[in-house]
């Protein structure tokens, strides 16, 4: 077993690594530092998740005070899925950066980097409600800086965006804490758990749930506060956006999730709450047809998708949690794949519009290969994960007797199979007769996360059954987070 | 119309959190955190808490995770302005500063430095710690480059205490974790509380944390005087 | 020799991999490997010695079952033994490794569909025909924009399915197939229809079946319309059936016909008769055929929404007819077009001597087509006509037989305007098209005219799948078939038919001993010389005094109303996304802070109270 405290000290000593290296002029060690923590995430989260679904929930405490007292950390299967997902985007973003260089200060480039990896790390594992807002700080101000990094005029107005509502979002969040704790009187979150679930009709408790619908909903890109999205993930460096696309959403939903399912064991204005984010994924569908920009259109898309897995994780049921744990991961390796080979496709073209794109797809027919699988994916449709993953969804919705949202979810797929496949349309369409040197860095990173979206789309029922299933047992069943710590 | 909209939407705000709060027992006893960590840290039943204030127990080691955290917040925030910074050309000033400023900033910055690292060495016995003693070190910094116009500072030096610093903290944090069992253990134990070398690791990391916020703060107002 | 439907699938897979793999290495002994594999497949399915297994395997709680029923087997011939003919017409275009790949995976995801015995594995491989399909629309560069409106319709029809099935989910809480479909509702049976009606390119749902016949492949053009659209009858069929006529008589009934299968019906009766219309203005051999296609598959969907056994007989017989002769006349179309590199009817006119034998196999189709003894096609139409009689269904038949003229009509046009008249001048030099090509039209229309001798032997197949729908079967011997109505014997009214012609033909040439061939411009110009012997091939805008007859038709179009229904969806969805992502940091902020004020206020009203 790895210790899961590695997790968070081996990046820290990579982030402080750096400005050492820069100080003696090896600037260029700091990628592969990046990409060598990265590994060692990757590699110790997935034994730590082996080791985790045959002990169950693991609590490790630091400076050898007992829970309810010191910070500690909780291993739960969600939480090493979530670092699993994020430490392989920083691998792939790094192992892109590598061939790709992202522009001077790279040093700078690689801290926010490890950074990032480090905050979503800390969030996935800690079991401490201030510990998650530190973290969740130190996610936010590396993303912050990540997404302004190309200065380019577009980028600084959108990581001035993110800033602006991001610091709401942290502002909301720490409120919400303060009030949980002047109630419960720890900070713990199983402790707090444990204490919500007995006082639910105390307004303290009800008006810190509103503070962390805000302050989460910003950081989970839930519907009516996440306006800042497309921008950010149009003007972010293309490694950044597929690690933003694919790893970052998905620890602010853990952190959404681990809150509203674990601590307050429901959501209030939970009805409302449904049709707000289908209602936000339908309208974000549907902006994704206009879009110009392809990065913004799979922005647009990434919002419509995670409206869906948020949606499943309020549905309350056990099948509901596995359905959304599995459109999560499929989500996030396909969002990685396309933001990775649009990475791929602006070094050949330089330009990220689509309308220029044309004939792509037969001119670098890997390329075409690649995204095509990925756009069938996000577009779910059989045989690749995708469609399991909509499979899981609709059915638990419909156990739930939820009809209309169901219609919303076909709707929503519906809209999707149209720029999609408008997308394929204008990659096979003729033009572009000039030859175009595609970076095989990103073919490289895409064949990686094509053969793991592949192994899911083969054996689908196994990891289902294997992963998300168990995974979702002990995120319903809360008495089993509670238990660790007494 | 915008500013009564304005009042309306902070009234609403301030009157929902106004209810909240008033549902919040005022000076109704301590929690049961609070109680633990009055008997522990005061009442020094803890073989591992040997501060003489309580706040810098709760800092430094019933929640030293999170003064990790927050060093790393402030060295990522120093990062990012650097990033914001790069490329860009700073203000020349036109006049001179005058001899008052030259000669008092040679009189008095040494001074400085002392009171800062004093400061932070005194951590576990006096108010204050880590990051004020770095800031005042910073301020010795700020206080050089207002008085010397080309002064170049040792940007590298920064960078190496800057890098080195965090990774003591970790490096000590690690070794906890061999020695005691979990990360940032006081291996070291309380000692004689009131003494210079006392509290275990508390005036190590404070040190670490001193340095750290000086050298950062130091290479963050060299960032905003000079071009880089 | 045993193996399941599992086996035979994967069977089918490895061979399109192999095939792939050789293709890549050389073209032809790519062709020739797709060739023979594809007739060891179709002897697989077809030899009576192998018993092709039923199976079913569970995962969790989802269970997965395929089985043959005798549906299933008749379209299993059908598909199987269409494919080895279209891949032999392949063998002289010489397409590239991954032609050859997703040919294979459509026959094996369409083997899947018609075995799959639940609703899951049935949308399952429903979609994956789809996909591949359209993946080999857009083989051809020219056809990416037909293929983008072919996948987006089949999406449509594809969700439309999964909502159905999980409509039939909610109900029975299981995804097999079982008598609690009978309580779904109409929205259900829509939901349930639209997908196969949409591969049936049912007439408001067509769009996508022109452009795609015309744009995609021209020998995968025969399968995708022969073979893959009777997956629509088939998907109907299968989810029709286990409503049961009876269930479905419970919602009323009109002219003693179940109320939904005559909209069905009156579906396929305009399908067919504005399909045989524009098949007739077209002036594109191929968009012809295609809008032929959608014209004759609107016959099949009469017959089906007859919902009698005669009908059912009638759709599927006409299946089977149409599956051949449409196969068989797209790949002699192929044939020509691989000669002349032209799709255009005005580019055509006089190859009959040229192209003798792609002229007698044309013939044959455009028999078969017409419903004209000594072809099969006469057997089909009789059982759908005497199933309409049967019902008095007149004002349908009515319809159906304008139809039916309409069909004659553009049969005509169809060889006259590639094989009669004078011969362009540009064709001087064209030859026969290739034997790849010949060979299977040749198989085709022998089968055509064997069954016009002999209908009663498809007959006897479709009566088995009457009875295990536990239908009435329709009494027929070898040569006969007998309804209510009366019968008709094949082998009498062909040898008659034939025997008419051949009297014909004998009085001619006594009648008329000293009859010679006369040149062209004999005729046509009284004696003056012409040097452009072009402008005599009358064939651009044939029926052009059609063409004013049905103006008013052809300006409607359902594709204008489709982009008007997207475009006022589009304006919906580009209101919301400027008032909502509309970029201003101030209104995001705005925003936020409203939507906390709307929870703060509900929380305070819920508070005081």
């Amino acid at each position: 077993m790895v210790n899961p405290v590695l997790l968070i000290a081996v990046p820290l000593i990579g982030a402080f690594l750096i400005p050492l290296l820069s100080a003696v002029r090896l600037k260029v060690l700091s990628r592969y530092i990046v990409f060598i923590t990265s590994s060692f995430s990757l590699v110790s989260a997935i034994l730590l998740f082996y080791h985790v679904t045959y002990t169950g929930i693991l609590s490790v405490s630091i400076a050898g005070f007992k829970p309810p007292f010191g910070i500690n950390l909780e291993v739960t299967l969600l939480g090493c899925i979530i670092v699993v997902l994020l430490s392989l985007g920083v691998l792939i973003s790094s192992f892109y950066n590598l061939f790709i260089y992202p522009s001077e200060p790279e040093d700078k480039f690689n801290i926010a980097l490890i950074l990032l990896l480090l905050g979503g790390t800390g969030i996935s594992l800690t079991g401490d409600m201030f510990n998650m807002f530190v973290f969740l700080e130190i996610t936010s101000i590396a993303a912050y800086i990540l997404s302004a990094y190309k200065r380019n005029g577009t980028g600084e107005e959108a990581g001035l965006k993110y800033l602006f509502i991001g610091s709401i979002g942290s502002l909301f969040f720490l409120l919400g804490v303060i009030l949980l704790y002047t109630q419960a009187g720890s900070l713990n979150i199983a402790r707090l758990a444990q204490y919500s679930a007995s006082h639910l009709n105390n307004p303290v408790i009800l008006f810190s749930a509103i503070m962390f619908i805000v302050g989460l909903g910003i950081e989970a890109e839930i519907f009516p506060f996440n306006w800042w999205v497309p921008d950010v993930y149009q003007a972010a460096p293309d490694s950044i956006s597929s690690v933003f696309a694919g790893a970052i959403s998905k620890v602010g939903i853990y952190a959404f999730i681990r809150i509203f399912i674990t601590v307050f064991n429901g959501i209030p204005y939970y009805e409302a709450l449904i049709y707000l984010v289908l209602v936000g994924s339908l309208i974000a569908e549907g902006a994704a047809l206009f879009q110009k920009d392809i990065k913004r259109l799979f922005a647009y898309s990434s919002l419509g998708q995670i409206g869906f897995i948020v949606f499943a994780f309020l549905l309350k049921r056990a099948d509901g949690y596995s359905a959304g744990i599995f459109m999560l991961l499929n989500h996030a390796l396909v969002k990685m794949l396309i933001f990775i080979l649009i990475g791929g496709i602006f070094v050949a073209l330089s330009t990220t519009e689509i309308e220029k794109m044309k004939g792509i797809g037969r001119k670098s027919p890997i390329l075409g290969i690649l995204f095509t699988i990925g756009i069938l994916t996000l577009a779910g449709l059989p045989p690749f994960s995708g469609f399991y993953a909509k499979l899981f969804l609709l059915k638990a919705t419909f156990q739930h007797n939820y009809f209309i949202p169901a219609i919303i979810i076909i709707v929503a797929s519906l809209i999707e199979a149209f720029y999609l496949f408008r997308l394929i349309y204008i990659f096979y369409s003729p033009g572009h007769e000039k030859k175009h040197s595609f970076s095989t860095a990103s073919l490289a990173t895409g064949f990686i996360l094509i053969i793991l979206i592949l192994g899911m789309s083969i054996i689908p029922f196994h990891i289902k059954k294997q992963y998300t299933d168990k995974a979702a047992k002990s995120l319903f069943m809360r008495s089993l987070y509670i238990k660790e710590v007494k | 119309m915008r500013h009564i909209f304005a009042l309306i939407v902070v009234g609403t705000l301030g009157l929902g959190l106004f209810y909240t709060l008033s549902h919040i027992p005022f000076g109704k006893g301590l929690s049961e955190v609070s109680k633990y960590y009055v008997e522990n840290a005061i009442d020094k039943n803890d073989p591992h808490a040997g501060a003489t204030n309580i706040v810098t127990d709760i800092v430094v080691l019933y929640r030293g995770f999170d003064t990790l955290g927050e060093v790393t917040v402030l060295f990522l925030a120093a990062t990012g302005l650097s990033v914001f910074f790069f490329g860009l050309k700073k203000k020349e000033y036109t006049c001179e500063p005058s001899l008052i400023v030259k000669r008092g900033t040679g009189i008095i910055f040494p001074f400085i430095l002392l009171l800062g690292v004093y400061i932070f060495v005194h951590g576990h016995l006096t108010p204050g710690g880590g990051f004020p003693g770095g800031v005042i070190i910073a301020t010795g910094v700020l206080l050089i480059y207002l008085c010397c116009r080309d002064y170049k500072a040792p940007h590298s030096l920064f960078k190496v205490i800057e890098g080195s610093m965090g990774t003591l903290f970790v490096i000590v944090g690690l070794i906890g974790l061999i020695v005691g069992g979990s990360f940032l253990f006081n291996f070291l134990g309380a000692g004689k509380t009131g003494e210079l070398v006392s509290a275990g690791i508390i005036p190590i990391l404070y040190i670490v944390i001193g340095l750290k916020v000086g050298a950062e703060l130091s290479g963050l107002v060299k960032d905003t005087m000079e071009d880089v | 020799m045993n193996f399941t439907i599992g086996h035979l699938i994967l069977v089918i897979v490895g061979a399109g991999i192999i095939t792939a793999i050789v293709t890549k290495f050389n073209r032809l002994s790519g062709s020739i490997t797709a060739l023979l594999l594809s007739i060891g497949i179709a002897f697989v399915c077809f030899y009576p010695a192998f018993h092709i297994l039923p199976i079913s395997f569970t995962t969790g709680d989802y269970t997965f079952i395929f089985n043959l029923s005798t549906l299933s087997r008749f379209f299993l011939m059908l598909f199987s033994g269409m494919f080895p003919l279209v891949i032999m017409a392949t063998v002289s275009t010489k397409p590239k490794a991954h032609y050859y790949f997703f040919f294979y995976l459509i026959l094996a995801s369409v083997i899947g569909t018609i075995s799959s015995q639940d609703l899951l594995s049935f949308f399952f491989f429903f979609e994956l025909m789809t996909l591949f399909s359209y993946l080999l629309v857009i083989y051809k560069k020219r056809a990416i924009k037909a293929g983008l409106v072919y996948i987006l319709m089949g999406i449509i029809g594809g969700l439309s399915l999964l909502l159905g099935i999980f409509y039939v989910f909610w109900l029975s809480k299981d995804f097999r197939i079982s008598v609690e479909i009978l309580k779904g509702s109409y929205a259900t049976l829509f939901l349930l229809s639209l997908p196969f009606l949409i591969k049936m390119a049912a007439m408001p749902v067509h769009i996508w079946a022109p452009d795609t016949y015309k744009e995609s492949e021209d020998v995968y053009t025969a399968f995708l319309s022969g073979v893959l659209s009777k997956l629509g009858i088939y998907g109907l069929i299968f989810f029709w059936f286990t409503w049961g006529i009876y269930g479905l008589s419970a919602w009323g009934k009109v002219f003693d016909v179940p109320v939904t299968g005559y909209i069905i019906a009156w579906i396929g009766a305009i399908t067919a008769f504005i399909g045989a219309v524009y098949a007739l203005l077209s002036e594109d051999v191929k968009k012809l055929l295609a809008y032929s296609s959608i014209s004759q598959l609107g016959y099949i969907l009469v017959g089906f929404g007859i919902m009698s056994s005669l009908g059912w007989a009638g759709a599927l017989y006409h299946t089977l007819t149409h599956t051949i002769f449409k196969t068989m006349l797209f790949i002699v179309v192929a044939g020509i077009i691989f000669r002349l590199n032209t799709t255009k009817l005005s580019e055509m006119g006089g190859l009959i001597k040229k192209m003798p034998v792609s002229f007698l196999t044309l013939l044959v189709g455009i028999i078969a087509l017409a419903g004209v003894p000594p072809t099969m096609g006469f057997a089909s139409k009789y059982l759908i006509y005497s199933a309409l009689f049967e019902k008095k269904l007149f004002l349908l038949t009515a319809v159906v037989f304008a139809a039916s003229t309409a069909a004659f009509l553009y049969a005509y046009r169809l060889i006259h305007n590639i094989f009669l008249g004078p011969l362009k001048t540009s064709l001087k030099n064209t030859k026969e098209a290739p034997l790849p090509f010949l060979i299977p039209s040749l198989i085709l229309s022998l089968f055509l005219v064997m069954f016009g001798f002999f209908p009663g032997v498809p007959l006897e197949w479709i009566n088995n799948i009457l009875m295990s729908l536990g239908m009435k079967s329709i009494a027929s011997t070898f040569t006969t078939i007998s309804t209510s109505l009366g019968g008709f014997n094949g082998l009498l009214s062909s040898s008659i038919f034939i025997s008419i012609f051949g009297i014909i033909f004998i009085l001619y040439l006594i009648l008329f001993p000293k009859a010679k061939w006369v040149n062209d411009k004999n005729t046509f110009t009284a004696g003056e010389v012409m040097h452009n012997t072009d402008l005599l091939t009358y064939s651009s805008h044939f029926y052009r005094f059609l063409e004013r007859e049905f103006g008013l038709l052809i300006k409607l179009s359902v594709k204008k109303l489709y982009d008007n229904i997207l475009g006022i969806f589009e304006w919906m969805f580009d209101v919301a996304r400027k008032l909502l992502y509309h970029g201003n940091v101030n209104g995001y902020v705005w925003a936020i802070i409203l939507v906390t004020l709307t929870f703060v206020i509900s929380f305070l009203i819920g508070g005081l109270r």
